[in-house]
């Protein structure tokens, strides 16, 4: 009896950490449905990844919208007006936000910071990060927002920039970011631990021009966190695939641009903002 | 008899030979594309979503496309082809391939020097409701040798 009664509370005991069903990649992709991925020239690299996987899986990532440019800072992608490095979308250029309420998407992943660079201004990306979440709170209610942490770089990079610390404080601005948006009600995805290698460096398989860019395999990797990701909400219970979410409803009361016209009324080119 | 089946051979390989000429009707401009680019084949086929996207050309808009790319999106290689269906379709797929290239280079500029500069050196090519864009093509002439075949 006493064994029997031992054998019960360890199979209780063990249950909690019954393994999760693993679910197919191409189910857990499907999270990214209906986003947007906006970024700089490391998502360039990704864009053309995905362009190319699609030539043979015209259904992989289709769901998701990514909007980049090269040069593109994270300041620049947080600001309200047009910066001198801005979006451009289907011929016009335009800001995070007025994508953003163009697209009406369910969520906004955000890799924004090489060209900063924010290692070396934690406090003040810290705050630039606040303000997009201000202006998403703003001007697309509702629209979850998500911030990949910034991905590693290799040693290549802290000797050609005269920075070597370089990847520790990249890492403490993605510690800091975690804080941020936990704060804030942001989520944070990392992608930057499956592409270090065992120094803590961007590993070089990974990187296109062993400096700070993504090769296939490393954009692979990227997939592949984001299928964790993925995996790890529904294991939280806060993911169901094919779950119909419907989107934000962005009414002209809610979703204003700077001066008040809705995307549809905002000209082709808008005059840069100095003062934000 | 003989004479008869003389005349209907020669008309099929006078019409088999037509079908082997180059530029023949039936040729996409993929197909031209691949035929007379060198490096078309290792290059990654844009979606109609990059194309209107990236560029702002609505694939629908257009009578074809090809839009070409490097695999490495810092090497700044890329071939645009639209074949729109009327001069006043052309002119805005101009524009805006225009503006693309300007918004091109105005990212490159300090950040992707080799870019930048097959950038500069890049234009619209238009011949009627054709339109190219080529950007550090491995040949020098590669608009000119496209619109040749017109």
């Amino acid at each position: 009896m006493k064994r029997l009664l031992a054998l019960l509370l360890v199979l209780i005991s063990l249950a909690p950490c019954a393994v999760a069903e693993r679910l197919p990649d191409e189910v857990l992709l499907t999270y990214y449905d209906d986003s947007i991925f906006f970024g700089d020239s490391i998502t360039q690299g990704f864009r053309r990844y995905v362009s190319n996987r699609q030539q043979t899986d015209p259904g992989f990532m289709s769901g998701v919208e990514i909007v980049c440019t090269a040069s593109i800072s994270l300041y620049e992608g947080s600001r309200r007006g047009l910066q001198t490095n801005r979006f451009r979308y289907r011929g016009q250029d335009r800001t995070l936000y007025q994508i953003t309420q163009q697209i009406r998407p369910q969520k906004v992943f955000i890799l924004l910071g090489l060209n900063d660079p924010v290692g070396i201004q934690i406090e003040k990306a810290m705050g630039w990060i606040r303000d997009i979440m201000r202006g998403m709170d703003e001007l697309c209610p509702g629209v979850e927002v998500y911030f990949f942490s910034m991905t590693p770089v290799t040693p290549g990079y802290c000797s050609q920039k005269n920075r070597p610390r370089y990847q520790e404080q990249v890492d403490e601005y993605n510690a800091r970011l975690i804080m941020v948006c936990t704060d804030m009600g942001a989520h944070y995805v990392d992608i930057a631990t499956p592409l270090k290698d065992e120094n803590g460096y961007l590993a070089y398989d990974y990187s296109s021009d062993k400096i700070c860019h993504l090769s296939d395999e490393g954009a692979a990797v990227w997939v592949q966190a984001l299928c964790d990701y993925a995996q790890e909400q529904y294991d939280l219970g806060l993911w169901v695939p094919g779950q119909n979410n419907a989107g934000p409803e962005l009414t002209p009361s809610t979703a204003t641009d700077l001066d008040g016209a809705t995307p549809s009324d905002l000209p082709s080119v808008l005059t840069l903002d100095p003062n934000y | 008899m003989k004479k008869l089946l003389s005349a209907i051979l020669t008309l099929c390989l006078l019409c088999a030979c037509a079908q082997c000429e180059p530029g023949s009707e039936g040729e996409t401009l993929l197909d031209r594309v691949l035929r007379l680019v060198p490096d078309a084949a290792g290059l990654v086929r844009m979606s109609g979503d990059d194309l209107y996207d990236l560029i702002g050309i609505d694939p629908e808009s257009c009578v074809d496309w090809v839009y070409l790319a490097a695999a490495d999106a810092l090497e700044g290689r890329e071939l645009i082809v639209v074949l729109m269906p009327d001069a006043e379709s052309a002119d805005e797929a101009e524009t805006l391939l225009d503006h693309y290239l300007e918004a091109r280079m105005r990212e490159t500029r300090n950040y992707l020097p080799d870019a930048y500069q097959a950038l500069s050196e890049a234009s619209v090519v238009r011949q009627g409701c054709l339109l190219i864009l080529s950007v550090a093509a491995p040949e020098a002439d590669e608009a000119a040798l496209l619109l040749a075949e017109e």
